[in-house]
């Protein structure tokens, strides 16, 4: 019952407010114009889909030019190991043979005196 | 005839051009026919170190502190290295034809012997390549009964600062 009120209300009828006509007849006279939206061409329809391509493909190469560096930086941390790797023992063997020639000429040296 | 006249022209011509390529070539040793020890070693490490990576790891080290700095400044002048060594779970894995072809490889002119240590079943020398009067290479050759270990620097290497090099390469290491 109350629902049937409301809309009965809400429905009803009213008359436009004072001046009205005057303001629609004035709009007519002084040849004011509404923008009117553009029509969709074809170019504004493939806007988007080329603004998200183009997205994916910066996206894409940013990702591959980053897993590049970071291929790089694998590459030279493991070259650098190796160089470690090979210095270490080529460094080791070195002292050894400079102890082994110390110890020698150390013994000599006893030997003499 | 004329076909070998104009290979020898060639590789003639290559030696003339690129003196410093087929010096670096000279220092470089063939270490292949000790990959078959690998089979019979309990700890093998062969290490394959060329130009490009060592220029690869510069940058690399460059980031790595007073010690990497140090470790750069060496490895400068150094156009490759190459490391092979055994370790064996018995003595005798491998025979004195094993050295032998190293030693005999670096009997040829240019290669002179600086350091010589033999002991009982132990064999340490050190040999320089020598390259316009300046050393251009080395080859180490330390051999014990349970090991064998070969190790050959192609270009400018600073003795005193490899040997010096050991305390700091722990932490360049990790």
């Amino acid at each position: 019952m109350n629902l049937e009120h409301e809309l009965r209300q809400a429905l009803k009828r009213k008359a436009p407010s004072k001046g009205f006509d005057e303001k629609v007849l004035g709009r007519i006279a002084s040849g004011a114009t509404v923008p009117v939206p553009a029509p969709e061409t074809r170019w504004t329809r493939l806007a988007l889909p080329v603004a998200a391509s183009l997205v994916f493909a910066l996206a894409g190469s940013y990702y591959v030019r980053q897993h590049e560096r970071q291929q790089q930086v694998a590459q030279a941390e493991q070259a650098a190991r190796e160089v470690v790797l090979a210095l270490q023992i080529a460094s080791e063997k070195v002292s050894a043979v400079q102890v082994k020639v110390q110890e020698i000429s150390h013994h000599e040296r006893q030997v003499e005196y | 005839m004329n076909a070998r006249l104009n290979i020898s022209g060639c590789v003639l011509l290559a030696l003339l051009v690129f003196p410093a390529a087929a010096s670096a070539q000279s220092a470089r040793i063939q270490l292949d026919h000790l990959n078959r020890l690998a089979e019979k070693a309990t700890e093998t490490v062969d290490v394959t170190v060329d130009s490009a990576m060592l220029r690869q790891s510069a940058g690399f080290l460059a980031g790595r502190g007073n010690d990497g700095a140090k470790l750069q400044e060496l490895i400068e002048g150094i156009r490759g290295i190459y490391v092979k060594s055994f370790k064996f779970g018995a003595p005798d894995a491998y025979a004195d034809a094993d050295v032998e072809a190293v030693r005999k490889q670096v009997a040829r002119e240019g290669w002179s012997r600086i350091v010589g240590v033999r002991e009982k079943r132990q064999l340490t020398e050190v040999y320089l390549w020598k390259e316009q009067n300046e050393n251009g290479g080395l080859v180490v050759i330390a051999a014990q009964p349970n090991e064998l270990t070969i190790v050959n620097i192609v270009g400018r290497v600073d003795l005193a600062s490899l040997a010096a090099l050991g305390p700091m390469i722990p932490k360049l290491g990790k």
